[in-house]
């Protein structure tokens, strides 16, 4: 019996012990619902892998919480008169994770890297216009441009400058360096990546002397893994029908704001009954946004309106709105000389719970007017293929995320010859002005004038049924502070060097 | 003995070529394009072309399967085309956990289960047999990812010892720390991480192993050797743990190795929803990604992880079976 | 049929079909509001019991939980029959000619098997279902597929045991044809293992089922089967568990069935264990 007592008591302790090791004050734990694919700017097209990048590394400017471009490694930048040459000033006395000092080289080689076309980096197009970059002096360096690009800045907050010492090294991917607030220590792919505070950080000594990201794929698992304190913090993938009861609760802090993405319904415009732009008006009508919004996304969110978001000055309010109305549909229908039961459409969607959930709405909304709509939910590989490769669809459901600027929001997706075009949508009068939109700079009353203009076609013709904005939804405790939620998921812990956690 | 053994390995090459065929075809002939995915929405299309004749994939299939084929024979499993890593690399870092979470599922089927099935049987016709039947019924009744997360949301955030997600230490380090220094903090962190998520992978084992240790207990004792041991005056316990237990573990030994590569692959949704990294939710990444080489390496190396395991189990019957001799 | 019947687990398994075959026969009649009808308004209402508008509640699109219930027991019987009848037929006729022709034909079948079984069956269903494309009849044959090993190695084996009984022996020596003696004599005494592992199958099937569809390759909408509910659900777990407790518990129930009904079998089958 005795002998029996003190396992017992044995065991008890070491379960102490373990137990302890769980909460760890000096260590800040940030959930995260994907792995990074990796860690090298150049190679990322991914948000996850973002989020960590940008931690360990830094762009030369940078979107703050507010969505303007701040300085980050360049303190200052103009344009020259002829909007031909880009010139940054670049902070001074920033040192990289070795100790070696950042210099315009640094800037030089990665754009270098990135535009020579042998090294296939996925965002070369982002660039496209830049035709050469000089090193004025160790702290100045300008892009010269073939042709004026507007929104070029936007597009250079985008990627993260890599140190040239390091970056022809064979694992930087794994292993890389940065002059960012921490440096990365070790990387369990699929678990876990632990870094460190870097205390000779420009922005100041970090205040949380560790940092973890932790990959919870399962949203459900990541909100329990949050309530049971195994993670202090994560943005994104919160349970929508969870929100409620953590907005009530005390012990956690729900931070919200408007994303920079949204959800879409993509026309064929080229086949069958969509063709006709009154029965893609009409399925406009038959898209219940406020009900989507408000009960299958809990109030995440807002109705879609346009292509641009809310918060970028240049949305257009004024633009036709398709409330939720089957009585108007069937009237479009009839005008389009549509009867019930005389149209068929097959709608594709991947697995994404919301997206299935939305595709089932519309189905049975759709129905109602004598709409047979089949839908068809494929594995992502298979879906991906099928809107970008082929057009065999009449509708699919997609989003779109990061459109930080007019350019980006428009002219891939509705340019006649834009590269994500899916559904060949044509009209003559938009492509000019996209085209002449990024010429003029993106701060004066013309480009605004210019992409209200484009938003209203848009909206009118529906290439797109838009149905919800995405909003960012940020979760941690209470005893986490100085943290604001981002519009922009990848750049969520770009200021991370200044949260604390008062434990 | 050997020469069984070398005989069974020798059989192992059609097999694993014709599984190798077999997922070189699924891969390449479904829809979906690893390009595409890899260069994402502002992929041009001099760059889509340029890396399909960097990657082959512009060649034609039989001779894409042979590269793929020589290549794998020198033990390269090709690089991860999204994250341009060896996808040797990529599998054997996430080995570890998916071996641990099989194996520590096997053993809590088989500790669970045994039990429940020699009770059942026992008892048999009582109220016990019944119960117990249905215990284990219930464990193959239950979808594993809803069990999983009835048992995150009802078990894990009451007990705190049981932590949520992911893997931390681990169980075989861990017991060889034991061993050899006597501490138990390795062993335990493993255990705390790896019980949940292997239960809902071995629940449903359980069930398999009760049901076939029942049956096949009760056809045990119902042989002469039983009758005359009995008849001997021998107690009702010992007759059944010693004489009829042994021979009634052979067909459990079997569906336990059967059922070791269901486990393998199959642990793709419990590693998704416990975080728990392992080489299913490598392998069903890889396959929405559309990285080939993952996907045909990672089948591989399960298919080889299986047979091995089978061969084992194979060979395992002469120890609980002296009767039965390989050669 | 007597012994069918004085098997407990039996009797048990064939009530539980029973009463599931009833419903999803009549599903249409007597559901007690219309299962796609969605509100969108009246979703996450919590169950009502007996007396309310919904018994069950409504779920995340504000459709009656109940009588998505009952129509999804169609789905999953259909899923669950289907599949292990194209296993069943396959696995069959695979089996029989292995054992009863023996030799190098034996030796392919079983190879050819070996080949599946070694494959993660999860993996293999879900690489299916990739190519082909997701919906129902994919999934039934991803599912079919996966199973056929189990089948083809029962019959095998019992063909085996039977080859040299007498009356095998003398129906060739009677000159029948190996076709007559294969179907005619060996297969009609092999029934009972092999029904055993086919009730058996029919369980798994469902389950495997909702795996797919949590991974969001099973049912296309609007056809509703439990597994989509399940993983559709599984989002609002804590704060309104009865959207997937209810499906939940109808799968275990049906899965339970099907088992019952295995067991029953198997110990009726076994003339050993009839007596006892």
């Amino acid at each position: 019996m005795r002998r029996q007592l003190s396992w017992l008591l044995v065991v008890a302790l070491m379960l102490g012990l373990t137990s302890m090791a769980l909460a760890q004050s000096d260590t800040l734990v940030i959930g995260s619902g994907a792995e990074a694919i990796g860690l090298d700017p150049r190679l990322e097209t991914d948000v996850p892998s973002f989020e960590r990048i940008n931690v360990i590394m830094e762009p030369l400017v940078k979107f703050d919480v507010d969505m303007n471009l701040v300085p980050c490694l360049a303190t200052d930048w103009s344009f020259s008169d002829d909007a031909l040459t880009l010139t940054f000033q670049l902070r001074e006395g920033v040192t990289w994770h070795d100790g070696e000092p950042f210099t315009a080289a640094d800037v030089k080689y990665t754009f270098d890297w990135v535009l020579d076309p042998a090294n296939a980096a996925p965002n070369r197009g982002l660039y496209a216009d830049v035709d050469k970059i000089e090193v004025v002096d160790d702290n100045v360096v300008s892009f010269h441009l073939s042709k004026p690009y507007s929104f070029l800045l936007n597009n250079i907050a985008r990627i993260s400058v890599v140190p040239k010492h390091h970056g022809d090294r064979e694992d930087f991917r794994q292993k890389p360096i940065g002059t960012g607030p921490y440096s990365l220590v070790s990387w369990t792919r699929d678990d876990r990546m632990v870094l460190k505070a870097n205390d000779n950080y420009w922005g100041g000594k970090p205040k949380m002397p560790n940092l973890v990201f932790r990959t919870i794929p399962e949203d459900s698992t990541r909100l329990l893994a949050f309530e049971a304190g195994e993670i202090d913090i994560f943005q994104g993938g919160v349970v929508p029908h969870e929100i409620q009861r953590l907005e009530e609760d005390a012990r956690y802090v729900v931070q919200r704001a408007p994303g920079t993405g949204y959800n879409y319904l993509g026309f064929n415009t080229k086949v069958g009954a969509l063709s006709n732009v009154r029965v893609r008006q009409a399925m406009s009508h038959l898209i219940n946004r406020e009900g989507i919004v408000s009960r299958i996304l809990n109030g995440i969110g807002s109705p879609g309106i346009g292509p641009i978001p809310k918060a970028l000055p240049w949305f257009n309010p004024d633009v036709p709105r398709y409330e939720y109305s089957p009585d108007k549909a069937e009237a479009l229908l009839k005008e389009a000389g549509y009867g019930p039961g005389d149209i068929k459409l097959r709608l594709f969607t991947n697995e994404n719970p919301t997206r299935m959930r939305i595709a089932e709405i519309l189905q049975f909304e759709a129905q109602r007017v004598g709409i047979e709509v089949e839908v068809f939910i494929e594995e992502w590989g298979a879906y991906l293929s099928r809107i970008q490769e082929t057009d065999d669809f009449d509708i699919f459901i997609l989003g779109w995320s990061g459109q930080l600027d007019p350019d980006r929001a428009m002219i891939r997706q509705f340019h006649t010859d834009g590269a994500n075009n899916y559904g060949k949508y044509s009209n003559k009068h938009l492509d000019t002005l996209l085209d002449h939109g990024r010429t003029i700079p993106p701060d004066s009353q013309e480009s605004i004038d210019i992409y209200g203009l484009a938003q209203e076609i848009v909206v009118r013709e529906v290439p797109y049924g838009f149905i919800n904005y995405a909003e960012e939804v940020g979760l941690h405790h209470t005893y986490i502070k100085n943290w604001t939620v981002h519009p922009y998921a990848a750049g969520a812990w770009q200021d991370v060097h200044l949260m604390v956690k008062e434990k | 003995m050997y020469r069984y053994i070398i005989r069974r390995l020798i059989q192992m090459v059609p097999l694993l070529i014709g599984i190798s065929i077999l997922v070189f075809l699924l891969v390449h002939l479904s829809p979906g394009d690893p390009i595409r995915m890899l260069l994402g929405e502002d992929a041009t299309e001099e760059d889509v072309e340029r890396l399909n004749a960097i990657y082959g994939f512009d060649l034609p299939l039989h001779i894409q399967y042979f590269r793929w084929l020589s290549n794998a024979l020198r033990g390269n499993l090709g690089v991860s085309i999204r994250q341009g890593i060896p996808v040797t690399t990529l599998i054997f870092e996430r080995m570890g956990a998916t071996l641990e979470l099989a194996i520590v599922s096997v053993i809590i089927a088989i500790l669970l289960g045994i039990p429940l099935g020699i009770v059942a049987a026992v008892k048999r016709g009582s109220v016990w047999d019944y119960l117990s039947m249905i215990v284990a019924l219930l464990g193959v009744s239950t979808p594993s990812f809803w069990l999983a997360l009835m048992l995150l949301s009802h078990v894990a955030l009451k007990v705190e010892f049981l932590p949520m997600f992911g893997r931390d230490g681990s169980v075989f380090k861990g017991l060889w720390i034991l061993v050899t220094q006597f501490r138990a903090d390795e062993l335990l962190t493993g255990l705390r991480y790896v019980l949940l998520p292997a239960f809902s992978i071995g629940a449903s084992m359980m069930a398999i192993i009760t049901r076939l240790t029942r049956s096949s207990l009760l056809e045990v004792l119902g042989k002469d050797y039983i009758r005359t041991a009995r008849a001997k005056g021998l107690g009702d316990r010992i007759v059944v743990l010693k004489h009829a237990l042994r021979n009634a573990l052979l067909p459990v030994i079997t569906i336990v190795g059967i059922q070791f590569g269901a486990m393998l692959g199959g642990a793709v949704v419990t590693e998704t929803v416990f975080a728990w990294p392992g080489v299913g939710r490598l392998i069903v990444n890889a396959i929405s990604q559309r990285d080939f080489p993952i996907i045909q390496g990672g089948v591989l190396m399960m298919a080889i992880i299986f047979t091995m395991v089978n061969l084992a189990v194979d060979l395992s019957y002469a120890l609980v079976n002296p009767r039965i001799r390989y050669d | 049929m007597k012994q069918l019947l004085r098997s407990k687990s039996a009797l048990t398994g064939l009530i539980i079909i029973g009463i599931l075959i009833f419903v999803a026969i009549f599903a249409d009649r007597i559901v007690p509001k219309d299962p796609y009808e969605m509100d969108i308004w009246e979703s996450f209402r919590p169950p009502e019991g007996l007396r309310g508008e919904y018994i069950l509640g409504t779920d995340d699109m504000g459709r009656d939980v109940l009588s998505r219930i009952i129509m999804g027991s169609r789905v999953s019987l259909l899923v669950a029959a289907v599949a292990t009848g194209v296993s069943l037929f396959f696995g069959v006729t695979l089996g029989a000619v292995a054992g009863y022709v023996g030799g190098t034909t034996d030796a392919i079948i079983m190879r050819l098997m070996d080949l599946i079984l070694a494959f993660p069956s999860v993996l293999l269903a879900i690489a299916i279902v990739a190519a082909l494309g997701p919906g129902v009849a994919n999934a039934m044959l991803a599912i079919a597929i996966v199973r056929i090993p189990a089948m083809v190695r029962v019959t095998r084996s019992t063909v085996l045991n039977l080859k040299e009984e007498e009356f095998v022996v003398a129906g060739k020596a009677l000159g029948l044809s190996h076709t007559r003696i294969l179907f005619r004599h060996i297969l009609i005494n092999c029934y009972a293992p092999i029904l055993v592992v086919a009730t058996l199958n029919m369980g798994t099937a469902i389950t495997v089922e909702a795996t797919l569809s949590f991974l969001g390759l099973g049912a296309q909408p609007p056809t509703i089967s439990w597994g989509r509910m399940l993983a559709l659900g599984r989002d609002a777990i804590r704060s309104a568990p009865y959207i997937t407790l209810f499906p939940g518990l109808a799968i275990v129930f049906t899965v339970l069935g099907f088992n019952f009904l295995g067991d029953g079998l198997r110990d009726i089958s076994d003339p050993q264990l009839r007596g006892r």
